[in-house]
C-alpha cells in the first residue's frame, strides 16, 4: 500500500511538472519581424482593427513559375536571356514571373558581369544587392550554376540541373504551370499610404500537403523597369537599354525569408506574415511591386509564387 | 482447419465471458413535424420532419467496463447547432476499476470541484456535449485519498455521424483529501472537512497572426468542504493563466474566480448563502470557440432553477464567463402544524434572492502605451452599479385537506438585456410575475393540477426599465391517471404586448403514457422564439408549431 502511495504521488507530481509549463507572454506583438508601424497614418490599434484584412479562403489551384533570370549588365549575352525570360512572362500573364537578378556564382556573389564604377561616365550603376549577391554565394556550387545569362525555373532541379541556359526556360516553365499538385497557396494585400509613400504586405501562407516539408517565404521587390547601360549580344553599349523585372531585394532583408511550416505542419494550416514597407527615394509605388513565394528549404524549389502589385 | 479451430476456441471464450456481467442502457428519440406558421415566423424546414435519436449501452462485467452511444440526428431538432447530422458512434469508452484504480479510454465525462476549471458534461437539452476523448486514470492510492488524471480533446460536434473534437488538447488533475478518513476523531465530533486541489491545462497552436499567444494555458485552484453538525461551508478558488481569446477579446489578463457556500439547515428551517465572483473566466479547448462550445470550465449560475412557464422562459439568465459578481440567498421555513400559520398540515414558506453585478475593472493603473495587453486590475467581489440580473422570490405552499393543496409565488425579476441580449430592448427590463398553483387529488389514482400565472413588465424609462414585449400569462391544467398516464394544456399568451400584431396565443397540448421504464409523450402546440438555458448555460431555440413526439426507454 506504501508503494502504491508513493508511486501515485510521484505520479501526480510528475503530472504537475507538465502542467506548470505553461506559456506567459510578456508583449503579445510579434517582434521578431517588428514592422514599422508609423507608416500607418493613425493609431496602430486601428489598423488592427479596422484595416488588417481579413481573406477568404483561397480557392486558387494552380501552380505558377518564378524564372529567375542571373545576369549582368556587362554581360552581352543577358540581353537574349532577358528576351527569353520576358516573353514567358508577356505569354502566362498571372502564371509565370520574372525576377532579373545581378548576380554571379563566386565567393562575393559577383563577377566582371556586374561590375560598375560609380564615377564612369557609363555602368556606373551597381545594379547588385546584398541578397542577390547572397543566392550567387548560396547557389555557386552544385547547382549548375557556372556563369550568366542562367537562371532557374521554379528552382526545380531538371537532369540534376537547377539552373540551366535559357534555352531550357520555355519547356521548364510549362512543366511548372502544369503540374498539379499545389503545396501551398498564396494570398496577398497591400495597404498603402500616400501620406507616409509606404504601407504593409500581408501574406497568407496556407499548407496544402501532408508532405513534411519545411517552408520560407520570400518577398522580392522588382523594379519593373530601368533604362541604364547594357552590353549588347554584338557587344556594342547601350545606353538606353530597357532593364525589366530588376531584383532591388527582398522587402525585409531576408534572402532566405521567413520560416511559415515545419515538417510537422499539416495540410490546411495557415500563416499570416505582415510586411511593412517603405518606397525608396526615387521610385514610386507604380514602379514597383512584390513578388512573393515560398519553397521548400531542403531542396529550394519554389513551390508557389504570385504577384503583388503595390497599391 | 487449425485456424478454425483457434477461431472456435476464441469466439467460445469471448461468448462465455460475455455471457457474465450486465447490460443496461437506454433510448431516447425525439421527433419533430413542424409546420409554417407566419404569424410567429417559424419555417417548415425542408425535410418538415426532425429527429434525433440515442441509444447508450453499458456493459459490465467483474470490474471491466464498456459502453457506446449510437447518435442519430436525421436531421436535428430545432435549436441544435447546424453541423450535428449524420448517424454513427457519438460516444465509445472501455475501462476497468476495482477498489484502487478507475482506468477509462475513449470518451469519458468528469468534473472537479464546482467545475470552474474543468466539467466535462451532456446536457441534451441544450445540444451540449463537450465529452472528453482521451484517457482517464482514477487513483485512490490511500484511505481518503483520490486523484484523477484526465487527458484528451473535448467534442466539438458530430458530423456526417462522427464526432469532431476540439484543436486542444486538455490536461487535467485533481487531487482530493477526505480528512474524516485519516482523523476518525472527527467523525465523531460531528466535523467533515475535506480538501483539494486542481490543475487543468490546455495545448494550442498559435494560429494568430496579430499576437503572439500562449500555447499552453494553465488553470488551477483549491477547494474545501468544511461542515459541522447542521451547518456547512464550501468554497473554491481559481486562478487561470494567460488565455488571449474571442470570448475575452485577445486580452492577456489572467482570470480568477471564487465560489462560496455557506448553509445550516435543520427540520423545518434552512438557509443557504452563496456568493461569487468571476473575472476573465472563460476557458475554453478553442480559444476561437463562441456560445457554449467547447467550454472547460463551467460557471455555476448563482440563481433559483425555476420550473413555471413564464419565469423559466422569458427572461433567463446565463452565467458571464468573462465577469460578474453575483450573490444568492435561500431560506426555507416550514410553519408547524397546528400553529396559526400552520394550519392542520403546515405551510411551506420559501424565500430567494439572487443577483448579479458587472465587477469592476480599473484601467487606470495600466499605463499609457503599455503592450502587454493586460487591459485592467479588478479585485474579487468588487462590484460596480451595473446590475445584470436580480430575482426575488417567495413561495407559499399550504395544503388545505388530505386532497388539495395550493402554492403561491411571486417573483420580480431584474434582467439586463444590454448585457444577455436576449430581446430587442434597451436596458434593463422589470417583470412582476405571479404564480398561483392549485393541485386537488380527485382519488386514489386521479389528480388535476392547475397554474395560472402572469407576468407584467415595468415601463419606466426614466429608470431605464424598457417594457420590452409587455405582459403575459399561461394557464396550465394537468390531468394525471397514476401511474401512466397524464394530460397537458397549456396555453401562453402575449396579450399585453405593445405591438399589437405581436400579441399572440401560444397553445400547447401534451399527452403522456408511461409504461414503467417507458415513456411516450406527444405535445403539439405553437413555441416561442427565446433561450433555453440549464444551469446557467443557454441555446437560442427558434419559434416553432408542430407535433414533437418523445420516446424513452431504459434497460
Amino acid at each position: 500500500m506504501k508503494a502504491t502511495f508513493l508511486v501515485s504521488i510521484v505520479l501526480g507530481f510528475l503530472m504537475l511538472s507538465t502542467f506548470t509549463n505553461c506559456d506567459k507572454v510578456e508583449n503579445p506583438y510579434p517582434e521578431q519581424y517588428a514592422i514599422d508601424t508609423t507608416l500607418y497614418p493613425g493609431l496602430w490599434a486601428d489598423y488592427l482593427s479596422n484595416e488588417y484584412p481579413v481573406f477568404t479562403q483561397n480557392t486558387n489551384t494552380l501552380r505558377n513559375a518564378l524564372i529567375e533570370d542571373y545576369t549582368g549588365h556587362k554581360c552581352n549575352n543577358c540581353p537574349n536571356a532577358a528576351i527569353i525570360a520576358h516573353d514567358i512572362e508577356v505569354a502566362n500573364p498571372g502564371r509565370a514571373f520574372v525576377a532579373s537578378i545581378h548576380a554571379a556564382p563566386s565567393a562575393t556573389g559577383t563577377s566582371s558581369f556586374q561590375s560598375f564604377d560609380p564615377t564612369a561616365s557609363s555602368f556606373y550603376t551597381d545594379h547588385t544587392n546584398p541578397e542577390g549577391r547572397q543566392y550567387g554565394i548560396e547557389f555557386q556550387n552544385g547547382f549548375n550554376f557556372f556563369a550568366n545569362p542562367q537562371g532557374t525555373v521554379s528552382r526545380k532541379i531538371v537532369d540534376n540541373k537547377m539552373f540551366d541556359l535559357s534555352g531550357t526556360w520555355q519547356s521548364r516553365t510549362a512543366t511548372i504551370l502544369a503540374d498539379t499538385d499545389l503545396k501551398v497557396n498564396l494570398q496577398s494585400e497591400v495597404n498603402f499610404y500616400t501620406s507616409t509613400n509606404g504601407g504593409f504586405l500581408h501574406v497568407e501562407v496556407e499548407k496544402l500537403t501532408a508532405d513534411p516539408i519545411t517552408m520560407n517565404a520570400v518577398v522580392y521587390v522588382i523594379e519593373k523597369s530601368l533604362i541604364d547601360w547594357q552590353v549588347m549580344p554584338n557587344n556594342s553599349y547601350n545606353e538606353f537599354y530597357e532593364h525589366e523585372s530588376r531584383h532591388i531585394g527582398c522587402i525585409d532583408n531576408l534572402a532566405m525569408g521567413r520560416s511559415v511550416f515545419s515538417q510537422a505542419s499539416s495540410s490546411g494550416e495557415k500563416v499570416m506574415l505582415d510586411y511593412s514597407y517603405k518606397i525608396p527615394a526615387g521610385y514610386t509605388k507604380e514602379d514597383l511591386h512584390f513578388l512573393i513565394y515560398v519553397y521548400d528549404t531542403e531542396t529550394y524549389e519554389v513551390l508557389q509564387v504570385i504577384k503583388q502589385e503595390i497599391q | 482447419m487449425r485456424i478454425s479451430l483457434v477461431t472456435v476456441v476464441f469466439f467460445g471464450c469471448i461468448q462465455f465471458y460475455f455471457s457474465q456481467g450486465s447490460i443496461s442502457g437506454n433510448i431516447e428519440t425525439i421527433y419533430q413535424y413542424l409546420v409554417t406558421d407566419t404569424l410567429i415566423g417559424a419555417d417548415q424546414p425542408a425535410e418538415k420532419s426532425l429527429v434525433n435519436s440515442y441509444a447508450n449501452i453499458n456493459y459490465r462485467n467483474q470490474g471491466f467496463k464498456a459502453g457506446v452511444r449510437m447518435e442519430a440526428y436525421m436531421p436535428h431538432i430545432l435549436g441544435y447547432p447546424d453541423r450535428f447530422d449524420g448517424a454513427g458512434l457519438g460516444y465509445r469508452y472501455f475501462g476497468y476499476e476495482n477498489e484502487l484504480v478507475d482506468v477509462t479510454f475513449g470518451n469519458f465525462y468528469d468534473q472537479f470541484g464546482s467545475g470552474l476549471i474543468f466539467r466535462s458534461y451532456e446536457d441534451r437539452a441544450l445540444g451540449l456535449d463537450n465529452m472528453m476523448n482521451g484517457f482517464r486514470v482514477k487513483l485512490k492510492p490511500f484511505k481518503g485519498v483520490v486523484l484523477r488524471v484526465n487527458y484528451g480533446r473535448q467534442r466539438f460536434s458530430f458530423s456526417e455521424g462522427s464526432n469532431i473534437y476540439s484543436p486542444a488538447l486538455v490536461r487535467a488533475l485533481d487531487a482530493e483529501f477526505n480528512l474524516n478518513e485519516w482523523f476518525p476523531k472527527m467523525e465523531e465530533k460531528n466535523v467533515r472537512l475535506s480538501v483539494a486541489g486542481s490543475f487543468v491545462s490546455k495545448y494550442q497552436k498559435d494560429n494568430n497572426p496579430k499576437f503572439i499567444l500562449p500555447e499552453n494555458t494553465g488553470s488551477y485552484g483549491g477547494r474545501f468542504d468544511f461542515g459541522y453538525k447542521k451547518f456547512f461551508l464550501n468554497a473554491e478558488y481559481v486562478i487561470k493563466e494567460q488565455d488571449p481569446s474571442q470570448d475575452n477579446g485577445y486580452i492577456y489578463n489572467y482570470g480568477k474566480g471564487i465560489l462560496i457556500n455557506a448553509g445550516y439547515s435543520q427540520k423545518g428551517f434552512g438557509v443557504l448563502l452563496s456568493a461569487k465572483s468571476i473575472d476573465n473566466m472563460s476557458f475554453r479547448s478553442d480559444r476561437d470557440a463562441a456560445l457554449q462550445d467547447l467550454q472547460i470550465g463551467f460557471i455555476p449560475p448563482l440563481t433559483k432553477t425555476h420550473t413555471y412557464n413564464l419565469v423559466a422562459t422569458l427572461y433567463p439568465y446565463a452565467s458571464q464567463p468573462n465577469g460578474e459578481v453575483a450573490f444568492q440567498g435561500d431560506i426555507f421555513y416550514k410553519f408547524k402544524r397546528g400553529s396559526y400559520l400552520g394550519g392542520k398540515y403546515g405551510t411551506d414558506l420559501a424565500l430567494n434572492y439572487s443577483t448579479a453585478y458587472a465587477p469592476i475593472q480599473n484601467t487606470s493603473s495600466i499605463p499609457a502605451g503599455d503592450s502587454s495587453r493586460v487591459m485592467y486590475n479588478s479585485t474579487l467581489f468588487d462590484k460596480s452599479s451595473l446590475i445584470y440580473w436580480r430575482d426575488i422570490n417567495v413561495t407559499v405552499e399550504k395544503k388545505f385537506t388530505k386532497n388539495f393543496k395550493m402554492k403561491w409565488n411571486y417573483f420580480n425579476l431584474v434582467f439586463n438585456n444590454d448585457i444577455i441580449k436576449l430581446t430587442s430592448a434597451n436596458g434593463k427590463v422589470q417583470s412582476h410575475i405571479a404564480v398561483i398553483e392549485g393541485e386537488y387529488k380527485i382519488n386514489k389514482k386521479h389528480s388535476i393540477r392547475a397554474e395560472l400565472q402572469g407576468l407584467w413588465t415595468v415601463d419606466d424609462y426614466i429608470n431605464n426599465f424598457d417594457p420590452d414585449r409587455g405582459n403575459w400569462a399561461t394557464a396550465v391544467v394537468e390531468y394525471t391517471v397514476s401511474p401512466d398516464w397524464y394530460f397537458s394544456l397549456v396555453f401562453q399568451s402575449n396579450y399585453g404586448n405593445p405591438v399589437e400584431a405581436d400579441r399572440i396565443n401560444y397553445p400547447i397540448a401534451i399527452i403522456g403514457k408511461i409504461w414503467g421504464a417507458t415513456r411516450l409523450q406527444l405535445a403539439y402546440g405553437r413555441q416561442n422564439e427565446g433561450l433555453f438555458c440549464v444551469g446557467g448555460v443557454c441555446r437560442f431555440v427558434p419559434a416553432s408549431n408542430g407535433l414533437t413526439v418523445s420516446f424513452t426507454h431504459s434497460f
